[in-house]
């Protein structure tokens, strides 16, 4: 059952134990309601050895099944601003090839000398500041969200137009589903390359970025913000795939072996729900998160030293 | 011994990379490139189509014993 991946990762991976890690974050997602790149991409860098690019790369590849799933799961439920998603896609796109472009570079940086004497590839040291810094906020983010939610009624679809929508840089474009008018186009094309770029450098889908964005920066209602980023991450995920793959950091045996478990996980993570409440999961979501940034810096503390 | 995995374009060291080679490789990693977005987005069609079917089958069996529709499990809405 041990395989070997190619594209760089030298060493043979027991399969069976990928399919584990992808049911693993999978029960995450399902039960969290996230897509779980961004736990992904550090479990397969320090638990698997994965070098960093083909870490990226690969979660990429296994979201390209998970995000088809989610398209044609909430397409039906008509929820969001499919406008929003039109708008941001050109700057995604953009942002896709110029995160990758950057991960490449990053890469050909080669190694740094520790001042012990060891040698750690620059890739990983950047990559592992930048998921501290996102899982930080994130964290950080989600707890005082849950703590806040405590005694709150809830406000329902109503959307509460938030700081973004005041930025006057035209054109504006109109957005009738979620209640917004006069939303500036040049900030939603920017915003959708920042999106892009945390997907080809990190290998994340995004929405740990974009939820903050439109939960307070647009005021979007939960359902409304959930609904809303699908098509753009679901495009996002496979050009940035695409691009990822002739560059050959993409190992399929690897993304296939966790999307099969994280196909399992995701409906069991979904039946957790039924028993824990909102504002309880919220906060478990926060202290896992926490917990991943203690992991990072801990491996990059043994990195540096 | 000279192959490369699809999508490196360079040749590996000590192999010689002439353009004919150089083709092969840029034509393997276009096919690589699509079966890693092809393949993992087939897995995610099957999925679907597989819980919605037994989705439809919980439903149908419900309405048969004439018992109150269970319902899907909730989808959490809270995504990041």
């Amino acid at each position: 059952m041990f395989v070997r991946l190619g594209v760089g990762v030298g060493h043979p991976v027991f399969l069976p134990s990928l399919a584990l890690v992808g049911l693993l974050v999978g029960y995450v997602a399902g039960m969290f309601g996230v897509g779980g790149g961004f736990l992904l991409t550090p479990v397969l860098m320090y638990v698997f050895g994965v070098p960093a690019p083909v870490a990226v790369g690969s979660a990429l590849s296994q979201k390209c099944g998970t995000s088809i799933a989610s398209f044609l799961k909430y397409r039906s439920l008509g929820r969001g601003e499919p406008r929003m998603d039109l708008v941001m896609i050109g700057g995604s796109l953009i942002g896709v090839d110029a995160g990758t472009r950057l991960l490449a570079w990053l890469s050909g940086l080669g190694r740094w000398r520790t001042a012990a004497g060891r040698d750690v590839a620059i890739v990983d040291l950047v990559l592992d500041v930048l998921f501290i810094a996102l899982l930080s906020g994130v964290a950080w983010y989600t707890f005082r969200d849950a703590w806040r939610a405590h005694g709150r009624p809830a406000r329902g679809d109503r959307t509460i137009p938030g700081p973004l929508t005041r930025v006057r840089i035209p054109p504006y474009v109109d957005l009738p589903r979620v209640d917004l008018q006069r939303v500036s186009v040049p900030v939603l094309a920017y915003l959708g390359f920042v999106l892009g770029v945390a997907s080809g450098l990190m290998g994340i889908g995004g929405g740990v970025l974009f939820m903050p964005v439109l939960l307070y920066g647009f005021g979007l209602s939960v359902r409304n913000a959930a609904g809303t980023g699908i098509l753009l991450l679901f495009v996002t995920v496979v050009v940035g795939t695409f691009e990822q793959a002739l560059r050959g950091f993409v190992s399929l045996k690897l993304a296939l072996a966790i999307l099969v478990g994280s196909s399992v996980g995701s409906q069991l993570g979904a039946l957790t729900t039924h028993y824990l409440p909102n504002r309880i999961l919220r906060l478990c979501f926060a202290i896992l998160v926490a917990a991943t940034v203690v992991m990072i810096a801990w491996d990059m503390a043994r990195l540096v030293r | 011994m000279c192959s490369s995995p699809p999508g490196r374009v360079a040749a590996p060291v000590g192999c010689r990379q002439t353009d004919d080679v150089t083709e092969n490789f840029a034509a393997g990693a276009i096919a690589y490139g699509v079966a890693c977005v092809v393949v993992p987005m087939l897995w995610g069609v099957i999925v679907v189509w597989a819980t919605n079917r037994v989705e439809a089958l919980v439903d149908r069996r419900d309405r048969a014993r004439g018992r109150v529709r269970r319902g899907h499990v909730p989808r959490i809405e809270y995504h990041i």
